[in-house]
Order: C-alpha cells, then sequence, then structure tokens
C-alpha cells in the first residue's frame, strides 16, 4: 500500500512542475493599463507594462479592435502578455462611438479580464500624461471613483458599462471623461447603444 | 464485507449538503439566460422537491430498520450481489466522471491555461484513491473542515458583490419558454445525486432524525437561491456572455480597492469534487464490499480512461455530461431498485 502510494506520489510530483506551458512571474508582461488612439486614419492600441521603473514601458499596436490588438500582441509583441491585472481601459474622446463598445462587448466574453477593472474615455493630453508619469494610474483612479461619488449615475467599469448599455438603447449611459488642462479633472459624457 | 465503525448522520449529512452544493459551482451555463430570476428560483425548487422525493427510499429504510439499502439486499437476495454491484459501481464510474469533466475543463480553462486537464484528472483521482482507502468516515470528517472553508468564500462572495447589486439586471417576471424553463428544472435536480450515497452509507450512521435531509436539501437550496440572486442582479447580461457564471460571481467581489476571490472558488470547488469523487469511490468499495485500496484504484483508472476519452470525443462527453442521463440513472439506483426492496421485504413478512 504504502509503496503504491508513493509511487503515485512521485508521478505526481513529477509531472506537476513540469507543465511544458507554465508561465513564470518574472517573465510575464503583466499590463496595467491599455489606452486607445487614433492618428492618420489608424486605430493604435498602447500596451502599459507593469514595471518599477521611473518612465512606464509601453508597446504601440496597430490595430482594427482590441480583439486585434491582443491577438496581435501575444503573437507579435509582447509573447508573454498577462491582461488578468488590467486594471484601466482609456479611450480617445474622439474614439467614444467607433471603439468603446465593440471593444467592451469584446472583454466582457473573456473571463481574464476583472469585470470590476475600469473604462473611461479621455482627451489627448490626458492620454499623454499616463503614459509619461509613473504612478498616475493610482491617481487617475482615485479621480474616478471621487467622480462617482459626486455623480452617482456614472458607470466606471465593464460590469455596469455593459448591463447599462444592454438595457438602456435610447437613454445613454453616462461614463467618466478624463480631461487635462493643468491638471487631471474628470467630467461625465454620455454613450449609446449601437442599434445592429 | 468491510465494515465501517458508526459515526454521526449529522456529519453524513453536512458533507453530503457540501456535495449538493459544488454542482453550482461547477455550473457552466445550465441556467437559461432566456429565464427570469423567479422562474429561476421556481425551477430550483422544484428540482430540490424532486431531490427530496429520491432521498425517500433510503430514509424509511433507515427509520423502519436502521439498515442501508445494500444491507437489505444483500440480506433478501444474496444471488443478486454481483449484477446489483455492478449497476451501482457503473453509476458511481458514470456520476464521477459527470463532475470530474467540468472540474478539469474549468480549472484549465480559467484557471490554470495550458494545463492537460488529463494531467489535473489524474492528481484528483490518486487523491481521491487515498481518500476511499481511508474511508466515507474519514471524509466525513474532511468535510467539517470543507464546511468552514465553504462559509468563508460564499460570505466573500455574496459579501462582495453587494456593492454590484443593481435590480434592473434581471426579472421577476413569471413569463417564460418551456423548453428554458425545462433545462434549467433539469439541471437543478442533479443534486440528487446525494441521495444515492445516502442510500449506500444511511446504515454505518449513528443518531439519525427524520429532519435531517431536508434540512440538508434546504441549506443547498438556500444557498443556489444565493447564487441565483447574486447572478442575476449583481454581475446580470455580463453574466450571460461567460461561460462559468458561478466562477465570474467571485471575480466580481471586491471589498473597496481588494477585488476577486477566484481563487478561493478555485480551491473550494478542488475540494468539493475530490470530496464527491472520495465519496462515489467510498462508495464502490461499499458495493463491491471491498475497503482495500485495489477495487478504488481499478475504478479509478477506469473513471480516468473515460475522462481521458471523453476529452478526445466530443460525443464521449456529451454523453457522460448530460444531466437527463444522470438524473433517470439516479432515479433507478435511488428509487426504483431501493423500492423494489422494500416492497418485497413487506411481502415476505
Amino acid at each position: 500500500m504504502k509503496r503504491f502510494l508513493a509511487v503515485i506520489m512521485l508521478f505526481v510530483v513529477m509531472i506537476f512542475p513540469g507543465c511544458s506551458s507554465s508561465r513564470k512571474i518574472e517573465t510575464a508582461a503583466i499590463i496595467e493599463n491599455v489606452s486607445v488612439t487614433k492618428e492618420h486614419g489608424q486605430l493604435y492600441y498602447t500596451f502599459y507594462k507593469l514595471s518599477s521603473d521611473e518612465k512606464p514601458h509601453k508597446t504601440v499596436i496597430p490595430a482594427s479592435s482590441f480583439e486585434d490588438a491582443c491577438r496581435l500582441a501575444k503573437e507579435k509583441y509582447i509573447p508573454h502578455l498577462s491582461l488578468a491585472k488590467l486594471r484601466l481601459l482609456l479611450v480617445h474622446i474622439d474614439l467614444k462611438d467607433r471603439v468603446m463598445q465593440d471593444d467592451i462587448s469584446y472583454i466582457s466574453t473573456q473571463t481574464y479580464f476583472s469585470p470590476v477593472a475600469y473604462v473611461a474615455l479621455c482627451d489627448g493630453e490626458a492620454l499623454r500624461r499616463v503614459g509619461d508619469s509613473p504612478g498616475i494610474l493610482s491617481t487617475v483612479e482615485e479621480k474616478l471613483r471621487l467622480c462617482q461619488k459626486n455623480h452617482p449615475s456614472v458607470k466606471l467599469d465593464y460590469l455596469s458599462i455593459f448591463n447599462s448599455l444592454q438595457r438602456n438603447s435610447t437613454e445613454g449611459v453616462e461614463i467618466a471623461y478624463i480631461n487635462s488642462d493643468k491638471e487631471l479633472k474628470t467630467d461625465i459624457k454620455k454613450i449609446f447603444r449601437k442599434m445592429s | 464485507m468491510h465494515r465501517e465503525i458508526k459515526y454521526s448522520s449529522k456529519r453524513l449529512m453536512l458533507t453530503l449538503m457540501l456535495c449538493a452544493c459544488s454542482v453550482i459551482l461547477l455550473q457552466n451555463n445550465n441556467v437559461s439566460p432566456e429565464n427570469s430570476f423567479t422562474v429561476n428560483l421556481l425551477c430550483m425548487l422544484g428540482g430540490m422537491a424532486v431531490c427530496a422525493v429520491m432521498f425517500l427510499p433510503a430514509v424509511i429504510l433507515k427509520k423502519r430498520c436502521d439498515t442501508d439499502f445494500l444491507a437489505l439486499s444483500e440480506k433478501i437476495t444474496p444471488k443478486l450481489k454481483i449484477p446489483l454491484a455492478s449497476v451501482y459501481s457503473l453509476y458511481f464510474v458514470y456520476a464521477a466522471a459527470y463532475f470530474l469533466l467540468p472540474y478539469t475543463d474549468m480549472f484549465c480553462e480559467k484557471y490554470y491555461p495550458g494545463a492537460s486537464p488529463c494531467v489535473i484528472g489524474l492528481c484528483v483521482l490518486a487523491a481521491c484513491v487515498y481518500a476511499a482507502y481511508k474511508g466515507a468516515n474519514i471524509i466525513t470528517r474532511f468535510g467539517i473542515f470543507l464546511f468552514v472553508f465553504a462559509l468563508v468564500t460564499n460570505l466573500l462572495m455574496f459579501g462582495g458583490s453587494v456593492g454590484s447589486l443593481d435590480f434592473a439586471n434581471g426579472s421577476f417576471s413569471l413569463e417564460t419558454d418551456f423548453d428554458a424553463a425545462a433545462s434549467t428544472f433539469i439541471y437543478f435536480c442533479a443534486p440528487s445525486f446525494i441521495a444515492v450515497i445516502y442510500a449506500c452509507f444511511a446504515g454505518d450512521t449513528e443518531n439519525f432524525k427524520l429532519k435531517q435531509p431536508f434540512l440538508a436539501l434546504l441549506f443547498t437550496a438556500l444557498k443556489y437561491a444565493l447564487v441565483l440572486f447574486f447572478v442575476t442582479f449583481s454581475v446580470g447580461a455580463y453574466a450571460q456572455r461567460q461561460d462559468y457564471q458561478t466562477f465570474i460571481l467571485s471575480r466580481v467581489a471586491h471589498f473597496d480597492l481588494f477585488g476577486g476571490i477566484e481563487s478561493f472558488f478555485t480551491a473550494l470547488a478542488t475540494m468539493s469534487v475530490f470530496m464527491i469523487i472520495s465519496m462515489f469511490l467510498s462508495c464502490i468499495n461499499k458495493c463491491t464490499g471491498s475497503g482495500g485500496v485495489k477495487n478504488s484504484a481499478v475504478f479509478s483508472v477506469i473513471i480516468f480512461i473515460v475522462s481521458f476519452t471523453a476529452e478526445w470525443n466530443n460525443s464521449v462527453k456529451e454523453f457522460f455530461t448530460n444531466d437527463l442521463i444522470l438524473i433517470i440513472f439516479t432515479a433507478v439506483v435511488a428509487v426504483l431498485i431501493p423500492l423494489a426492496y422494500i416492497f418485497t421485504g413487506r411481502k415476505n413478512k
């Protein structure tokens, strides 16, 4: 009996750590936030990696949608991509009708995204500041929470925005808009459900 | 025949309740999105009523003769021992595969993409063989620990989802599609497998009270109702886009900046599947009259072969994860065969 169990345990110990496609934490590219912009008619998805450096590491990927950008990132640009810790998706204000709903719809089908991560609209200057400054992510999240405190009807995360869009086809859904002049400010914008 | 020391009936009921509750942890879109919360709740209550009916033969035997079905069958028809043991072992192999397949899928899809489902299945089965060798008494002791862990996980899951509650996400309407309601009702009959485990072990327990099985089903119904409530009103339409709705509920749970308790959820699912399959292997040991590790090992190899085949062939997988087949099979082994013996026993008197 003991010999039998020892053989089983040995077998388990041999195969468990040897899982071929295991991913080590030090080689994983953990993405904290993603921003979406448009230049010369082309959409660009910028993936910001978690790092302790002064300037955030970023990878800019030209793609037609977030789904496409994630696929390209895994295949070509960021082989050890991990999106499980994504905290914020920032969409340029000009793209609110073009990509916002499609990207949220894609995210809602994927389990590895946290359903309570934030989504917000942004102007060009605020996007630039988010990309350049270390630790700004926490400031943005704080601003978003403050915005919800002042305007309880505003929807901040994928979950509430997706659910609100599913039921409010005509009234629209209020989401946060981050803009910047000298400092980051939050405002509210409405988005409406696309009719297919 | 291998004899177990008598242990508390309450402890067995607690273990069975945890086994029944785990069905919803492994749920894979079996609750139809077309139904409102009220319809799903009614289907669940109907399913629990069916489970209660499945318990009746074993409860009657326990109350009247303080024995279980297996001991009675051995006494009345010793010649039928091998055919009966084969039917019950077949049932437990089917039921073990029914729980193992969704678990390995969930583990590999949601928690550890890239790992082979067969390797995960093999690890779970290896642990279950050892637990089955130790016997149902020891497994029910593990049930006490699991109960505490399940309580903490559920408190975190529900408490952390209260902040996301939005009553506009679901409806209380009674209008529904018959097919959608029927499939949900069948799904909620699945926990009746615990009646078969009870039919095997009822004779080994002491201090039985009639209310115990019904209290176990009541708490299972409460847990199911809470999961349905939070999935409908906290996750809403988002849940319908996901494969594992209860899993996504554990991801939505958050306390201020701390969010997601999917690791707790996966641990609870793992321990629940381990306990269910260990109980099934113990039942097989009891049916075949063996207390050693040999029988458990042979049957776990059969379960592994079934799981391995199901991973490669989709029709096999569909057969082994079909709710309706499990319910019909459960009705045969938990109600029809024991009832036949109860009536035969009465005639012989």
